[in-house]
């Protein structure tokens, strides 16, 4: 077998491997009744994953039975030291019920990130800032504690008072929720406080 | 073996490979300017998560993107001008490979700068920067820059008894068109068994959300659309996995994502989703579909690679 033949095939086996590792780890509701094939499909995604490769996400996987999906979300963060200095504000937005898409991508980033931690932290379910989900507030108000008006004001805590507009799936009707917190920019935990 | 010998080895026509690359570069400059005004806010050192957080919260375990965990180098640069310097690599490394210049090296640095920033930042993206180093490598290693390139202007200009070509070997395309059906396999079965969809909500979940919607409709009115835009989706995606690997049913499926995910596109906002499946799904359809863009119309072959047979790709 000539050289050129035998990288040819070495080649084409890693090829193989590849694109099975790629089929067999995005195959689970087809592998899901064969238990015997699971190993393979963990195997196949733990290799990925080693490389930084992933084969496929569900973005929008639809889950829920809830009857309620969120709408809109606004904030106001307010710094508290020396001073209080208002960090962040589009609360009026949700006051005035002007439903509009987000369009700047430093509110859709912040949205994205509080809402969930919110949301779950206002239901009573969670409660550590370390746990992954949570894990954006701890994040964001960090960052608000640090910004330089708060550095300016010596602020050392970071009030954060959120109006949630839900939408009613069944009647289309929308309904508001506040909920607020406080982080102490010293310690890593929140508290909930209603507005 | 010697099918899928020729499935990855056998030289095939396809100029859409080069209109892959363009894509996919222009993509990266699209979404990485319009975060000019945010760039140390996301991925600076006083930014959230940066490294002045990580600094003053040494023990406290900040999540990365999964996948990326090994990338994650920006909570360890205090400087924000070198996050603008690799800011600034990025977009030059993008705009060589969309050009073509350069292109398997541009293409290389491009994923890896690209990992880096997406690796910091787990929320910003929705998803897709997960998948997108991976299209960009393939489209590196394979001929992308062959043709339709500034590479393939300055071969020519250097020598003119030089002649382009549209023939590439197609493996590292093949292993592309292999990433697209696991990614509308992740995507699209374990819909089958979830309650939005099959309810054909799911649409109505993404447009009426403002973080996602492009438009503040009274999109409750319009659900019976909704619902059919839900239901096709929900039958396109995982029928894709059978259909695109069939010769005589490819194209028409393709024309179909595509169609689903500009459609999407023109709803909702899910960062840059839709243009790189798009741009992916360009992998299966015909070479001769290619042939109106100015600069692939026409170009004689070498003659050593043989002119596939029509069933070949197309």
């Amino acid at each position: 077998m000539s050289r050129a033949r035998f990288r040819r095939l070495l080649g084409l086996s890693g090829l193989i491997l590849y694109c099975g590792l790629l089929l067999v780890s995005s195959l689970p509701v087809v592998l899901g009744p064969l238990r015997a094939l699971r190993p393979l499909e963990s195997t196949a995604e733990l290799l990925l994953h080693f490389v930084g490769v992933t084969p496929g996400l569900e973005v929008f996987p639809g889950r829920s039975k809830a009857r309620a999906i969120p709408h809109m979300a606004c904030f106001r963060v307010m710094g508290e030291g020396d001073t209080k200095v208002v960090l962040f504000d589009d609360l009026e937005r949700c006051r005035r019920r002007r439903i509009e898409p987000l369009r700047d991508p430093f509110q859709v980033f912040q949205v994205k990130s509080l809402l969930g931690p919110l949301v779950d932290l206002n239901l009573g379910h969670r409660r550590s800032l370390v746990l992954e989900p949570m894990q954006p507030l701890f994040l964001f108000s960090d960052y608000y504690c640090h910004v330089p008006a708060a550095e300016r004001a010596h602020v050392r805590t970071v009030n954060i008072d959120t109006l949630y507009i839900g939408l009613n799936l069944d009647d289309g009707s929308t309904g508001v929720v506040t909920m607020g917190g406080r982080r102490d920019c010293r310690q890593p935990s929140w508290e909930i406080r209603r507005p | 073996m010697s099918k899928l010998e020729e499935f990855f080895y056998e030289p095939i026509r396809f100029r859409g490979l080069f209109v892959m690359r363009a894509a996919f570069g222009l993509i990266a400059i699209f979404y990485y300017l319009r975060l000019v005004p945010y760039l140390q806010v996301f991925f600076g050192p006083s930014g959230v998560g940066g490294h002045d957080t990580a600094a003053r919260w040494p023990s406290f375990p900040i999540a990365v993107t999964e996948g990326f965990e090994h990338y994650e180098l920006l909570r360890y640069v205090a400087q924000p001008g070198v996050v603008w310097g690799l800011w600034l690599g990025l977009l030059v490394s993008a705009t060589c490979f969309a050009l073509g210049l350069l292109t398997r090296p541009a293409g290389l640095v491009l994923a890896a700068l690209h990992v880096v920033f997406a690796a910091h930042q787990p929320h910003l993206t929705m998803g897709w920067a997960q998948l997108y180093p991976a299209f960009v490598v393939y489209l590196a290693l394979a001929p992308s820059g062959q043709a339709w390139s500034v590479d393939a202007w300055r071969r020519q200009r250097k020598d003119p008894s030089v002649v382009g070509s549209w023939s590439v070997t197609p493996w590292a395309l093949r292993v592309l068109q292999v990433h697209v059906l696991a990614m509308y396999a992740t995507a699209g079965w374990p819909r089958l068994t979830a309650h939005a969809w099959l309810h054909g909500e799911t649409v109505l979940h993404a447009v009426a959300d403002t973080r996602f919607g492009r438009w503040g409709w009274d999109w409750q009115a319009l659900q019976p659309l909704l619902a059919a835009a839900t239901y096709y989706a929900l039958v396109l995606e995982p029928a894709a996995t059978l259909l695109l690997p069939l010769r005589i049913t490819r194209r028409w499926c393709a024309l179909g994502l595509i169609a689903l995910h500009l459609g999407i596109e023109l709803l909702a906002d899910v960062g840059m989703w839709q243009f790189m499946m798009s741009a992916a799904v360009l992998a299966f359809l015909p070479d001769t579909w290619f042939s109106w863009i100015p600069g692939l119309r026409s170009a004689p072959l070498p003659a050593d690679l043989r002119e596939p047979s029509p069933s070949a790709y197309s």
